[in-house]
């Protein structure tokens, strides 16, 4: 995920797209490891039970995690510059530094919820256009500096003011994404902020978890270009030291919240999922994210923890309604009819997913598991497909990645999809390219390589930024070039939309209407597995991409 | 004919004819297959070479698989020993201006190596079995330019194509009458063993995605399918990448067979 990125951001001068892309390429997530679903339509609660979201308990602390990642290479430690896409963000970004509201990702049973953490509180005026936030008194950043309403204007200004002394290009960057709307902070008090928005703002909160607030003293210290080998900022974990292999953070003893239990965190990028195994079982590292799914059994029979959890992420097949046969709404159901996703869930990827019947992922307020529209019935595909006027078959194209973060094992899902596609009269020719030329396209607005319809990942929810991105007509990236607009109208509505209920109901009706005209063959939604050597104790697995590695520790 | 090279034209032959009857000899469809049959092990019944992640039966993978791996193998050797041929046989021939310029082009291109060169002209072209072949009959050019230049510059300047000259033979009976029949030798030797080499690029560019695309049986794409189960059924891994490997050591040595039969290291020019 991470070069894909970089090489789009270096391709494009407008920072907005390549960064969306990098987000959208990084949150994907898929590593996955985990258990079986149970077959007809499960629940969420179902397969919570079913599959372990929480490592061994006891009591203890210290010890070394060692993560071994699936980025080709290690991101950069300056706030959201990343390279990793999330991936950066989860695992370094998330533990270095701390965000003005953050996810609660501590309780493995729920939809996380967002929460404080440097603001207190946050209220807004009725026009929705200005945020004021109280901040946190008791924190300071591990160069001990303290943090104050002074600091928060000062990462602002780096973020958004091309005048101010520390703006940085490649900061802004991966932060523009989320911070689109934001159009300056203000101090008002000596812990209290002011910041405004460009138009009334929804999602004002769901973007500032994505904006890391990093140490004033720490950046003017060492300089922009000097900051990612210095990094600073007051999360859980402090920055140690950086090579080509590994990263490695250590305990801030003095953390705010309460320190973290590990005395140090560790994170080399493995790609390759056999070099990741590999690794694990001689005990190089003792953290994996994503092992091959046929994997998964040998490893837990070898004692070793598969944790796995919802979380927003779906496994689709976007269609180009501006080509025959996909402007056809019965065409594009009767492709989401024509396949198993069971078999897919099941057989391929050992439960480390589930079949996805809807738009909206398990893991997130949209998901409604009363609104699983498409259950495998190859004999509605084929009269539907009838009806439209394919009754002697169709031939269509399908670009595929031949990898990439969040894209699973995208070959043989897409294989198994095109048999069943096959089975009911569609004719699927794959073409495959590595990710990067995909996301190339995407990012212009293109179906990839020639074909009619593109396959890949997406986290819908979990960013209001990325969800307009993915789905409304006039987004810059590849969406499907959809005729209709009621989607567009009803995201524009949640995005302007408050409260916080107001603007979940909105979204799940856009979720719904997506479901329904069939923008997408969705076909899974994945799991996040990883799997654990029997040392590491105390990981709870949220239902996000991103997790709280302060409760974990490492015995013998 | 020595009983090493007539074995290894009869195990050339067999393969040669394995892909040819493919659809006769393979007992299921190639890209027939069921998720509940996967990864079954060799042996199991119906499917004496198991399964793959599709479970698609692997023997008659292979068998089909043959024809695009062969294909890729073999067209692009007998593109690149045309075009090869005529540069580095032509070009010695011709003025010195001629020469320098023909084989410093082709220098270009043998600055970069092989595959390297093979993966970047694929990229350019996206994926597909005519790509493959394109991308390595351009590829493997340059090293037989080299070989055939080298040997025409052993008797460039021999007496007999003076003599050849002198007795008012045109420039195209010089090169083709006189020189080609004694670079032919080394040509089909090295040649053979290029098969080898294209064998292994095109089942490299098909692992990286570059090759035929799915669900088409071939080498190099049966193998990086399978890769990933490289610890869960290590034998089913193995299968495809054996099949790379023997075929491509088979070549080999028929090059090494006929090398010793036509003799080409000893023949001395005069």
């Amino acid at each position: 995920m991470t070069d894909p990125l970089l090489r789009l951001r270096r391709l494009s001068a407008a920072l907005v797209l390549p960064l969306a892309a990098t987000a959208l390429v990084a949150c994907g997530g898929s590593d996955s490891a985990a258990t079986a679903s149970d077959a007809g339509g499960s629940t969420t609660a179902a397969t919570a039970a079913a599959t372990p979201t929480r490592s061994s308990g006891g009591d203890g602390s210290g010890g070394t995690l060692v993560i071994g990642s699936t980025g080709a290479t290690l991101p950069n430690p300056d706030t959201l510059i990343g390279g990793n896409g999330w991936e950066g963000t989860r695992f370094v970004a998330n533990q270095i530094y701390d965000q003005l509201v953050r996810w609660d990702l501590t309780d493995d049973a729920a939809v996380p919820r967002i929460v404080p953490s440097l603001a207190t509180s946050w209220r807004t005026d009725s026009a929705g256009t200005t945020w004021t936030l109280e901040l946190r008194r008791d924190v300071r950043f591990h160069d001990g500096t303290p943090f104050d309403a002074d600091a928060v204007v000062f990462n602002f200004d780096r973020y958004l003011d091309d005048r101010s002394e520390f703006f940085s290009e490649a900061t802004i960057g991966d932060v523009g994404l989320y911070a689109g709307l934001f159009a300056g902070a203000r101090k008002v008090g000596p812990y209290s902020v002011e910041i405004t928005t460009r138009g009334r703002d929804g999602h004002f909160l769901n973007d500032l978890t994505y904006i890391p607030i990093a140490s004033p003293a720490g950046v003017r210290k060492s300089g922009n270009a000097g900051f990612a080998r210095a990094p600073v900022g007051s999360g859980p974990f402090r920055f140690a030291s950086q090579s080509s292999q590994q990263l490695e953070l250590v305990r801030n003893a003095g953390y705010w919240a309460g320190a973290p239990k590990l005395d140090k965190l560790i994170l080399k990028p493995l790609p390759d999922a056999s070099a990741r195994i590999a690794a694990l079982r001689s005990g190089e590292v003792n953290w994996i994210e994503y092992p091959n799914p046929d994997d998964v059994p040998g490893l837990r029979d070898a004692g070793f923890q598969i944790v796995s959890n919802n979380y927003d992420h779906v496994w689709q097949i976007t269609f180009d309604q501006s080509q025959r046969p996909w402007d056809d709404v019965r065409v594009r159901q009767a492709a989401n009819y024509a396949v198993d996703r069971e078999a897919i869930a099941n057989d391929l990827l050992h439960g480390t997913a589930d079949p996805a019947e809807q738009v909206a992922p398990r893991g997130t307020f949209a998901y409604d598991p009363a609104g699983d529209r498409y259950a495998y019935d190859p004999e509605k595909a084929r009269a539907l497909l009838a009806e439209a006027g394919y009754g002697d078959g169709v031939k269509v194209t399908i670009a595929v990645p031949t990898g990439g973060s969040g894209n699973l094992i995208p070959i043989p899902i897409a294989e198994k999809i095109q048999q069943d596609l096959r089975a009911v009269g569609i004719d699927a020719e794959l073409k495959t390219a590595d990710f990067d030329t995909l996301m190339k396209f995407m990012a212009e607005g293109r179906v990839a390589l020639g074909a009619s319809a593109q396959a890949g990942s997406t986290p819908l929810f979990a960013s209001d930024a990325i969800f307009a991105l993915s789905v409304k007509s006039d987004s810059p990236w590849f969406v499907g070039n959809p005729t209709g607009r009621s989607v567009d109208a009803l995201v524009d509505r949640a995005a302007a939309t408050v409260d916080d209920g107001a603007r979940e109901q909105t979204y799940a009706e856009a979720a719904r209407a997506l479901t329904e005209e069939a923008r997408f063959l969705t076909v899974v939604n994945d799991r996040n597995s990883r799997a654990l050597a029997p040392t590491v104790h105390g990981f709870v697995q949220p239902q996000s991409w991103f997790l709280d590695l302060t409760q974990v520790w490492v015995g013998q | 004919m020595s009983v090493r090279l007539k074995l290894l034209l009869a195990l050339t032959a067999a393969l040669l004819l394995a892909a040819l009857l493919a659809p006769l000899l393979a007992p299921h469809a190639p890209d027939a297959g069921a998720t509940a049959q996967r990864l079954l092990p060799p042996g199991s019944a119906g499917h004496p070479l198991g399964t793959d992640g599709q479970g698609r039966d692997l023997l008659s993978r292979l068998l089909w698989g043959a024809r695009p791996s062969l294909l890729a193998g073999i067209v692009p050797v007998a593109a690149a020993a045309l075009l090869g041929t005529a540069i580095g046989l032509l070009a010695p021939l011709s003025r010195r201006w001629v020469e320098t310029a023909a084989l410093r082009s082709v220098d270009v291109l043998y600055a970069f190596p092989g595959v390297l060169l093979a993966i970047a002209i694929a990229a350019a072209l996206g994926a597909g079995l005519w790509t493959t072949v394109v991308a390595l009959s351009i590829a493997l050019t340059p090293p037989v330019v080299r070989v055939v230049q080298t040997e025409v510059l052993r008797f460039r300047d021999a007496d007999f194509l003076a003599v050849a000259r002198a007795s008012g033979a045109s420039w195209w009976a010089v090169a083709l009458r006189q020189a080609l029949p004694l670079v032919l030798p080394a040509l089909v030797v090295y040649c053979t063993t290029l098969v080898g080499i294209a064998i292994v690029y095109a089942a490299g560019l098909s692992f990286l995605g570059l090759g035929v695309s799915p669900p088409t049986a071939e080498w190099g794409s049966m193998l990086d399918e399978l890769r990933g189960n490289a610890y869960t059924d290590p034998v089913l891994a193995l299968l495809p990448a054996t099949t790379i490997l023997l075929v491509s050591i088979l070549f080999n040595a028929l090059g090494d067979a006929l090398r010793d039969q036509l003799d080409v290291k000893e023949r001395s020019v005069r």
